[in-house]
């Protein structure tokens, strides 16, 4: 099925390559989050592939077509930052976007009311944007990038700096635009988010996707059913006993964590660790943080 | 390409309606100033009438139209960088160029109504335009043309932040303002400054309204500003064109 296609993209500044090749198909309503720390690549990825800048080699193509300024009719973008007409109300800033998006008429109107009831603005839908807090501006934000009801979204980490009942309100609203057969790309740097909504995520590191699949594909790349998160004054010494146990040991964001082939309990690990000194234990399913840092490479 | 650049027009003029504070300045600011002057000059004209016809035409191209269309473009350049606006519109099918002719046709309607403020003052103390409208119409038209080019290469290549705005303005603008004739009538210049003046668009400008609207003055004695007019306007508008395009190229590989 064509969709939107990233092939070989390669991006420098100056001596600097910050995109090395990077490869992505996204198809109709499919969520791909492109997952990656501060620095990955992912923002100049986006620019690229909304045309605000022109990589050095590869190709965007969007249904097997150069993505031109024609094509762009039918993308949604939507910026990190609030970029939206301050003076403006929330539906005036849709009607003006909408129509620069060619929509004209009844049709215009049709659409402002859907995103707004999509959204859940009604209540400060004839608000100056000037006059909203910071949540409800960045709603307005996802909400202009939806009004012309694009093929292809674009998310460049939306939910930056959004309280958590926000966040579950766009994932609600993203989880939506499947049924509309919207595809949807979206930049974060929160697993938690692209394991809420995405049906594959994209590791990028170093300029490139590094692993990719969908999300029980990516766990599988971790040789383990369930993680034991140890805290231990003596990390030598759980180290010496996962390694007589033929356990793997990884550090995962600064946490010591055992591998463990299969699922267990608290005092079955409690047990199997013998002498190491415990602090605290946790059980936890495979995530797509021990991904991540497998991949950016976090071992002990 | 045109019906794109009527939308872009029709935000900018909202968003003027709905920024109070702006409107209220840009109708403060020249109505102001054509009491002022025209009190000021009254006892000279023999009357609030004669001098507030004499008065009202430098208020409208020198002061108005100066603040609303040159400093208008610069002030939405800017804004539009700041607020990350331009950045999300050079990812939409809007082309810059519908951007660019939307600027143009709003400022146009700002400078319509400038002329409704001020010739309706200076028609309400017993004024009036004596001239020929159909030529007046032109001169306003192409001084809004020049000061939009204007803004748009100031704000485009001067610029940075909306701060720079006021001091870019009050820097370059006003001497070229005092220069041009607007608060007073340009034969009161020393013979050095008039030689310098005829390099000032705003002199050519004022020079060029304030004989049509005097109504007695023969065209050939006003047509070296109209002609320095009619090619300085389109220079202005090629300028901030290109201006604004290499802003957008320097904004999509920043």
């Amino acid at each position: 099925m064509p969709g939107l296609d990233v092939s070989g993209v390669t991006k420098r500044f100056g001596e600097r390559e910050v995109l090395r090749g990077l490869d992505l198909n996204l198809r109709p309503g499919q969520t791909y989050g492109l997952l990656g720390s501060n620095g990955a690549g992912k923002t100049t990825a986006m620019n690229i592939i909304t045309g605000l800048l022109d990589q050095d080699e590869g190709t965007v193509t969007l249904e097997g077509a150069p993505l031109n300024a024609d094509a762009r009719a039918v993308v949604g973008v939507v910026p990190q930052e609030v970029a939206l007409y301050h003076h403006l109300t929330c539906r005036e800033n849709l009607r003006f976007f909408g129509s620069i998006y060619r929509l004209r008429g009844s049709a215009l109107g049709r659409r402002v009311d859907a995103v707004i009831e999509l959204c859940q603005l009604e209540e400060y839908a004839d608000t100056p944007v000037s006059s909203l807090s910071g949540g409800w501006r960045h709603r307005v934000n996802i909400a202009v990038g939806m009004v012309h009801q694009p093929k292809v979204l674009l998310l460049d980490e939306p939910t930056t700096g959004q309280d958590i009942e926000a966040r579950y309100r766009l994932w609600s609203v993203i989880r939506s635009l499947r049924d509309q057969d919207t595809a949807v790309l979206l930049s974060t740097h929160m697993m938690e988010e692209a394991e809420a909504v995405c049906d594959r995520v994209g590791i990028l590191h170093r300029g490139r996707i590094e692993r990719e699949g969908t999300l029980d594909e990516l766990y599988a790349t971790i040789p383990a059913a369930e993680m034991a998160e140890v805290e231990t004054d003596d990390p030598s010494a759980l180290e010496r006993r996962a390694g007589e146990l033929g356990l793997g040991l990884r550090r995962y964001g600064g946490k010591l964590t055992v591998l463990l082939p299969e699922r267990s309990t608290l005092s079955d690990v409690v047990a199997r660790l013998g002498r190491v000194p415990i602090r605290s234990l946790a059980l936890r399913p495979v995530g797509l943080q021990h991904v991540f840092f497998d991949v950016v490479g976090s071992r002990v | 390409m045109l019906a794109d650049s009527v939308v872009v027009a029709g935000r900018v003029l909202e968003e003027l309606r709905r920024n109070r504070r702006l409107l209220f300045f840009w109708v403060v600011f020249p109505t102001l100033m054509l009491l002022l002057f025209g009190w000021v000059y009254a006892d000279g004209y023999g009357g609030l009438g004669p001098s507030f016809s004499a008065t009202a035409p430098g208020i409208l191209i020198g002061a108005a139209m100066f603040f609303s269309c040159l400093s208008g473009p610069v002030a939405l350049i800017v804004g539009g960088r700041e607020r990350r606006t331009l950045r999300r519109l050079m990812a939409s099918p809007l082309s810059g160029k519908s951007y660019f002719l939307g600027v143009v046709w709003a400022h146009l309607g700002i400078a319509a109504g400038q002329v409704a403020l001020v010739y309706g003052i200076t028609y309400g103390v017993g004024g009036s335009f004596q001239g020929s409208i159909m030529l007046g119409v032109v001169i306003v038209a192409l001084s809004a043309v020049a000061y939009v080019g204007l803004g748009f290469v100031f704000g485009a290549r001067l610029a940075r932040r909306t701060e720079d705005v006021t001091g870019l303005v009050a820097a370059v603008g006003v001497p070229l303002l005092v220069l041009g004739g607007t608060f007073f009538t340009t034969d009161m210049l020393p013979p050095f400054l008039y030689a310098v003046a005829q390099l000032d668009p705003i002199f050519h400008m004022n020079e060029a309204f304030r004989g049509a609207a005097h109504g007695d003055i023969p065209v050939a004695d006003m047509a070296g500003s109209l002609v320095f007019l009619a090619l300085f306007a389109p220079v202005s508008l090629v300028l901030g064109a290109r201006s604004y395009a290499s802003m957008l190229d320097r904004e999509r590989t920043s």
